[in-house]
């Protein structure tokens, strides 16, 4: 569990901008959470924090340690794959430096398989699709084990059919326990994208940014892509996006 | 095939045009053979003097790529001091430009002084000149990381070491080759410009000395000769790079 308390972030220049004001936010265990909100609202900074990447000006960040040790692994817009490398070297980078047992690169190629990446071990980003990129950045940041992966924005420069393929699988990644990962923060700013994958939205508001509301999505946990249709989906929606506005 | 031919034969042809346009012009106009001697004369003296051309050739190309081998050491390291200490890049790099800016053939004089008329002060003064495009391209290479990248090594808690080895240098790599063709050029120049202010042998010293008995076939061949052995190993080295570390180039690939 990641608890958050009256977090606050100031970016000191020449023109200090307070990025994140007076958050107080609980992330559970086991949940899969959305940030969203319109655009330079702070939504990356505040998951960042959550993340431990970033440190906040004031205001604290906990991590309960009641199942275990946490660890966090971060997916960015950008896949931001080492060009020379190919898609199982590029997964193996944390491991490098973190030095981890054999055994974690041992399981590579079952988790380039799980990610839909089988016939592709060797294939260099060049050769890859902007999909398939991601999906190498993801089995990335999950070769580590962590038990909370944070998002931003991943499937922001893709297509929509490729995009709701991602949210599929990334959902049935969760769901299913294939992996180590126990909570997702996930950071969007499309909606539709929010109130399929989550079992809670936070709406962040602009400029500084700060917790307008929060949303619980009441939508069975089976989530196939027909609920996207649905009359709860469309219900949700509409009030998430009326609270941006 | 055909997109290979496409590619290369114009420059294939060129040199025949040339050549053939060479002989015609010495002809027609009459052009005496000191001021620009015949592509025939310079061909027949190349195959007379071939053993000696080949062995100043060899004198003159070990100056310059020991020079360029030494030039790619110190500048890969200077450049690795550069990003790890950056008080060493805020004091030595104005000197780095200095040696530089400072013509080649103004340089050579001092470091024959210093190190002797031999083949270390040549190899030296190859080496001097051209160490600032390795270590340039190097900066270059090492800098030009995206933010995103640097944010994910940090994501990765990766110490400096290791963003420096497993990020910085590999994204070097097309940059280190753009630099050390450049510093071939230079590494070349700075052998024969120390040759031209003193040696015996080598082939700066085969024209200088033909150039003092109007022997402008002789110096020709030897410019000849410097060309093509520079040309061959300037194409080894973009052959390496194809062959080996293709993919560390930045492609736009579709």
């Amino acid at each position: 569990m990641i608890r958050l308390d009256d977090v606050t972030k100031v970016y000191y220049g020449e023109k200090s901008a307070t990025a994140l004001q007076g958050i107080t936010m609980e992330i559970a265990g086991n949940e899969f959470v959305s940030i969203v909100g319109p655009s330079g609202c702070g939504k990356s900074t505040l998951l960042k924090i959550i993340g431990g990447l970033i440190n906040p000006t004031s205001g604290s960040r906990t991590v309960s340690t009641d199942n275990g040790p946490s660890s966090f692994s971060f997916v960015f817009q950008d896949p931001i794959l080492m060009r020379w490398r190919t898609a199982r070297e590029n997964v193996r980078l944390p491991l490098e430096i973190q030095g981890c047992s054999l055994q974690k690169e041992a399981g590579i190629p079952e988790l380039l398989k799980k990610l839909g990446l089988d016939g592709f071990e060797d294939s260099y980003p060049s050769e890859l699709s902007g999909g398939m990129q991601q999906r190498v950045a993801i089995a990335r940041a999950l070769i580590s084990e962590p038990t909370t992966l944070l998002l931003d924005e991943p499937f922001a420069s893709l297509d929509e059919i490729t995009r709701e393929r991602l949210n599929d699988e990334l959902l049935q990644l969760w769901k299913n326990k294939e992996t180590t990962v126990k909570n997702v923060v996930f950071v969007t700013h499309n909606i539709d994208e929010a109130v399929f994958l989550s079992d809670r939205v936070i709406v962040l508001s602009g400029r500084p940014g700060e917790v307008k509301e929060e949303f619980t999505i009441d939508l069975p946990r089976e989530r196939t892509s027909d609920v996207r249709y649905s009359e709860h989906f469309n219900s949700l929606r509409r009030k998430i996006r009326a609270t941006i506005v | 095939m055909n997109t290979i031919l496409k590619q290369f034969l114009p420059a294939i042809i060129a040199p025949f045009v040339g050549i053939a346009l060479w002989a015609f012009i010495v002809r027609v106009f009459s052009i005496p053979s000191y001021l620009l001697p015949s592509p025939q004369s310079v061909l027949a003296s190349i195959s007379n003097s071939y053993p000696t051309l080949l062995y100043d050739a060899g004198i003159t190309f070990s100056e310059a790529l020991t020079g360029f081998a030494l030039c790619i050491v110190g500048g890969t390291l200077l450049s690795i001091s550069f990003q790890l200490w950056p008080i060493t890049r805020r004091t030595l790099y104005p000197y780095l430009v200095a040696t530089r800016i400072a013509p080649i053939i103004a340089v050579a004089p001092f470091l024959l002084l210093w190190l002797g008329n031999g083949f270390l002060a040549k190899a030296a003064t190859a080496a001097v000149v051209s160490t600032f495009f390795t270590v340039i391209n190097l900066m270059k290479g090492f800098d030009e990381v995206s933010g995103g990248a640097r944010e994910l090594m940090r994501s990765l808690s990766a110490t400096r070491f290791q963003v420096l080895l497993k990020l910085q240098i590999p994204n070097a790599v097309p940059y280190f080759f753009a630099g050390i063709k450049a510093a071939l050029a230079t590494s070349i120049a700075g052998a024969v410009a120390a040759e031209f202010v003193s040696s015996n042998a080598g082939l700066g010293h085969l024209i200088l000395t033909n150039y003092y008995y109007f022997r402008t076939a002789e110096m020709f061949g030897a410019l000849l000769v410097l060309i093509a052995g520079g040309v061959l190993i300037f194409g080894a080295i973009s052959l390496t790079e194809r062959v080996f570390f293709s993919h560390y180039s930045v492609r736009r690939e579709p």
